[in-house]
């Protein structure tokens, strides 16, 4: 696949997943009080959200297999960092929440844009490098 | 690993986009092999020997140790 069509796509599908992950999430908050039942309808519309975060890894997963080999290395490298990145905040703040019951408990959901905002800083280090 | 890709691409009168064009790869992607940035796989390598008209040696310069940067 020509260079420009994957980066083409790759944006269009991650702006589009990204656009409605926010419209879910606004939507959702809206309607917060009226998800507290428990219900199955209830958790059903909690996980919403989750569809379009999938949808954001979907795109990259697919980026990756359209890129070419400079891009995908550069981009896999990245995914490492901010993976052992990740793992070590999320692995010392854990053990420190499980010891120390005055830790203040960090939702799991932070994960994700921890991920992207590592992500995001290290493959724009090595984008500016060989522009 | 050093190599000799800008002097055969100006050889050919190719830009950076032009040669990235002819391998189906980015511009920027062709910067960071000619800069030593990126050492590219066999099949890529294979493909710029093919394109112009040589061996893989007569493009990429083999590093003193012997081994990969």
């Amino acid at each position: 696949m020509e260079p420009k069509t994957a980066i083409k796509r790759y944006m269009t599908l991650m702006m589009g997943s990204s656009l409605s992950y926010l419209v879910v999430v606004f939507a959702i908050s809206v309607s917060h009080d009226a998800l507290k039942d428990g219900s199955l309808p209830a958790i059903a519309l909690s996980l919403l959200p989750g569809i379009p975060l999938c949808l954001v890894l979907w795109s990259l997963w697919r980026y990756l297999k359209e890129a070419d080999e400079v891009v995908r290395h550069d981009l896999t490298q990245a995914m490492v960092i901010g993976l052992f990145i990740l793992l070590g905040i999320s692995g010392c703040w854990g053990l420190a929440e499980l010891f120390n019951d005055t830790m203040p408990r960090l939702p799991m959901f932070f994960a994700f844009p921890l991920f992207f905002i590592i992500f995001g800083l290290v493959s724009g280090t090595k984008y500016k490098r060989w522009v | 690993m050093d190599n000799h890709l800008k002097a055969l691409r100006a050889e050919k009168g190719w830009s950076q986009a032009a040669l990235g064009s002819h391998l189906n790869i980015s511009r920027q992607s062709v910067n960071a092999i000619e800069t030593g940035r990126y050492d590219p796989s066999l099949p890529l390598a294979f493909k710029m020997a093919r394109l112009f008209h040589c061996r893989i040696e007569d493009i990429f310069i083999e590093d003193e140790t012997g081994g990969a940067v």
